[in-house]
């Protein structure tokens, strides 16, 4: 028989260990702990939650507490109260852990069973480490008996950050390294982007307003736009960046990601993960692909120099630490794109992703195709302005409706206003951190803000040719601060459009 | 009157106002709830009470979390139900949804006649009282006994892993929480059960229908037990105390925590999630079914 009891969305996540492999590093201190706190704050853990901190490092659990509570301090959106985190903090421990070692695992595993105690709690790993160590953790994982079969008694699962690859070739590599050891639906691949409450809210403006779907087509759409500008530099990840680029690091993740939630079909239900993620492939799949001799006409590729951001000096890309002094990797792209289905057809699609620009901001935006001017001949109107949807993702999270209104006075004038909606104003509260609600739904076990490998393949392959066409494409440079190389508006032209103004 | 849309003008005059993000008129003594909810986001909270003579009071309450500042609107009306229902009237803040909050055991007179007619949403707990209002409402004691149902699942999960043709004839509840009839009414509707026929026990009710039957017994303890019929005859347990929810089947034992929610916290979590899922409405007519057999 099936359970009779299943019922709908589960809201709180059954027992859980979190663990933490990588727990010095930086991303457990700004996001995954200060994340946790706050939901621990908001009352969202299961009573019986702890953290358990995993590196090479040799720490006591409360030296590990301590390092962790400055990042809380800092990097907490709620800020640090000292009750709540003396709470919190006595669910913390700290595991020294060298990852070729398999006696440290079974060490491990002895440890979760004592945190555990007569509870059976799932485990939720979380690979903050290189994608290099995924393989082999995973797979020390399952020979200690860390990683069980889905279904069973106790749930595992493994939470893994990009890269998912360098290529197609290294990301079914990567994929088969940790099929070893763990199932697809055991695999949890993050994408930050998709925790954002403003990108979640695409499909439910999309499908929860009868406004806006009927008009979500060619037929009234004109062109898209996507755009993520950040005003920060490589920082400490030159090293890496220089071997990957704006491409690898953004375009294949977080903008595709962002493409094809805005682009997809409806699914059966906003609660089936996998009919949410079959929408997504399709789309991907549906990405008219660009031959090598089109790649030029459809991409704008360039570096950054040396400028001014927020007032200040910033060197050029070639001169920031672990950058090579002639590297030819991209900091900025835009593209332009066409989903060739019946919904999208002829509908150009540009993406813009860059770093040192003008100020930090990402945003989508639907323009949708002008009225007929007749109706204002005679009358001091020379032309309507395109009705524009903006969802903007970050820093600010809200989206916006372009419409074209008459300004008050004796004379027929058009002008265009913006109708806001802010999370803040309609709300009151601020949203919580993507990762809050990536880490809760990974607890469980909601997988539909999590990327599958099918998706991740088709992003490879979308940019397969444009990467065999890299060497012969032009490198054009920007000025740190600018909006990026005058190359990327002629792209435009021949759409008769312009990005928009950010 | 006058006064507090005065009161109300002034504070939505200064910069920093936020428009409300729902109206909510409270009824009862749960302080503790009302300030919680007025505490996480703006609201414009009318709390609403019977006295002989109409009288109005307008705070603003604000609260710091973290680096932002929440500030409410906190409307008293005092009066006879109709003057305050027509009061409350001119004071909810336009466009936005209007939550209703009553936790208290007595759910018949003013309140409901004037008041309830007013929300998109009526908050109340069964766990107070056996009467459940009519129209869109959001029962504490179902999310209250949301774990329970969780883990019901997990310990048939545990049956079916045992042997696939695993089958409920029989469930046990016992417990002392005069909200057992809501659960012993899930199970039938998650079983698919109407009881074709019952019968008072000591201590309890016994209802049957074709090839299953169902106990409610009163009892110091709280457990459910399930009788399967597969292979072998099994019985699976499920036990609350100290905090923990324990499960029992066959060689297989767990314990998970039970999370004992107060109605601040089921308050909170319903503004953070929203309505709860399930099939509450069947649930509570099955369940009065099975009391009706207990009378």
């Amino acid at each position: 028989m099936g359970n009779p009891f299943v019922e709908g969305r589960v809201l709180s996540p059954p027992s859980t260990i979190l663990v933490i492999f990588g727990a010095s590093g930086d991303l457990t201190g700004r996001k995954l702990v200060p994340g946790c706190y706050n939901l621990f704050k908001d009352g969202y853990l299961p009573e019986s939650f702890s953290i358990v901190g995993v590196s090479r490092t040799p720490l006591s659990d409360e030296a590990f507490r301590e390092k962790l509570k400055d990042g809380v301090t800092k990097y907490s959106r709620s800020g640090i109260d000292e009750e709540w985190w003396k709470q919190f903090s006595s669910r913390i421990f700290y595991q020294p852990l060298d990852a070729t070692k398999e006696a440290d695992f079974i060490a491990l595993r002895e440890r979760l069973q004592r945190i555990g105690g007569d509870t059976i709690p799932n485990y939720l790993y979380y690979l903050a480490v290189s994608p290099s160590l995924f393989g082999e953790i995973a797979g020390k994982l399952k020979g200690a008996d860390l990683i069980e079969t889905p279904g069973g008694v106790r749930e595992t699962r493994l939470i893994v950050e990009k890269p998912f690859g360098y290529d197609l070739e290294t990301a079914q590599n990567l994929a088969s390294s940790l099929y070893q050891s763990a199932k697809e639906e055991q695999l949890y691949r993050i994408d930050h982007y998709l925790g954002k409450e403003t990108v979640q809210n695409i499909l439910v403006f999309r499908f929860a307003n009868g406004l806006f779907e009927p008009i979500w087509n060619r037929k009234y759409v004109d062109h898209i736009q996507i755009s993520v500008a950040e005003d920060i530099g490589v920082e400490n990840r030159g090293d890496y960046f220089d071997k990957a680029g704006i491409v690898r690091d953004f375009v294949q993740n977080h903008v595709f990601q962002m493409l094809s939630l805005l682009c997809i079909e409806p699914p059966n239900s906003l609660s089936d993960a996998e009919g949410i993620r079959n929408e997504k492939v399709k789309v991907l799949k549906s990405i008219k692909r660009l031959t090598p001799g089109l790649v030029q006409k459809h991409i704008v590729r360039a570096q950054y120099g040396k400028g001014l951001i927020k007032g200040l000096d910033v060197p050029a890309y070639r001169d920031e630490k672990g950058v090579a002094k002639d590297s030819t990797t991209e900091t900025y792209i835009a593209m332009s794109l066409e989903i060739d289905n019946w919904r999208w057809s002829g509908v150009p699609i540009f993406l813009r992703v860059g770093k040192r620009l003008s100020k930090r901001i990402s945003e989508i935006s639907v323009h949708f195709k002008q009225a007929p001017l007749s109706l204002f001949r005679g009358r001091q109107v020379e032309s309507l302005e395109q009705n524009v949807l903006r969802i903007q993702v970050q820093p600010k999270e809200g989206i916006s409706l372009r419409v074209n209104s008459k300004p008050p006075g004796p004379r027929m004038r058009v002008e265009p206003v913006e109708m806001d909606f802010s999370y803040h104003s309609s709300f009151g509260i601020a949203s919580p951190e993507a990762y809050e609600r990536l880490l809760l739904d990974a607890m469980r076990g909601e997988a539909t803000l999590f990327t599958r490998q099918d998706e991740i393949e088709e992003a490879w392959k979308i940019l397969e040719p444009v990467f065999d066409s890299f060497e012969e494409l032009p490198l054009y440079f920007y000025e740190a601060g600018s909006w990026g190389p005058k190359e990327a508006a002629e792209l435009l032209k021949p759409y008769g459009v312009r990005w928009a103004r950010l | 009157m006058k006064e507090a849309l005065d009161k109300l003008a002034s504070i939505e005059g200064q910069e920093s106002w936020v428009l409300p993000t729902r109206n909510v008129i409270g009824f009862g003594s749960e302080e503790e709830v009302f300030d919680a909810l007025i505490s996480v986001r703006p609201i414009r909270f009318i709390k609403v009470s019977e006295g002989a003579e109409l009288s109005y009071s307008v705070v603003e309450r604000c609260h710091k979390i973290g680096t932002e500042v929440i500030c409410s609107e906190y409307v008293t009306i005092i009066g006879p139900w109709h003057k305050v229902s027509l009061s409350v009237r001119a004071l909810l803040f336009p466009g936005k949804k209007t939550w209703g909050i009553t936790l208290d055991k007595n759910i018949t007179g003013g309140f409901f006649d004037e008041i309830a007619p007013l929300c998109d949403t009526l908050i109340f707990d069964s766990e107070l009282t056996k009467d459940v209002p009519a129209g869109a409402v959001i029962d504490l004691n179902w999310m209250r006994l949301a774990p329970i149902r969780e883990e019901l699942r997990y310990l048939t999960d545990m049956a079916i892993s045992h042997d696939k043709n695993s089958k409920i004839i029989g469930v046990k509840v016992y417990d002392s929480a005069p909200s057992s009839w809501l659960m012993a009414g899930w199970i039938c509707n998650k079983l698919k059960v109407e009881p074709e026929s019952g019968k008072k026990v000591a201590n309890g009710v016994s209802v049957k229908s074709k090839e299953f039957t169902l106990d409610l017994v009163e009892s110091n303890d709280t457990r459910i037990l399930l009788e399967f019929k597969g292979k072998d005859a099994k019985i699976g347990q499920l036990t609350v105390g100290e905090g923990l929810i324990t499960l029992e089947y066959s060689h297989e034992a767990r314990k998970r925590v039970y999370l004992k929610r107060s109605r601040k916290e089921l308050c909170l979590e319903y503004d953070a999630f929203g309505a709860p899922t399930g099939s509450y409405n069947e649930s509570v007519k099955l369940g009065r079914e099975i009391l009706e057999y207990a009378s």
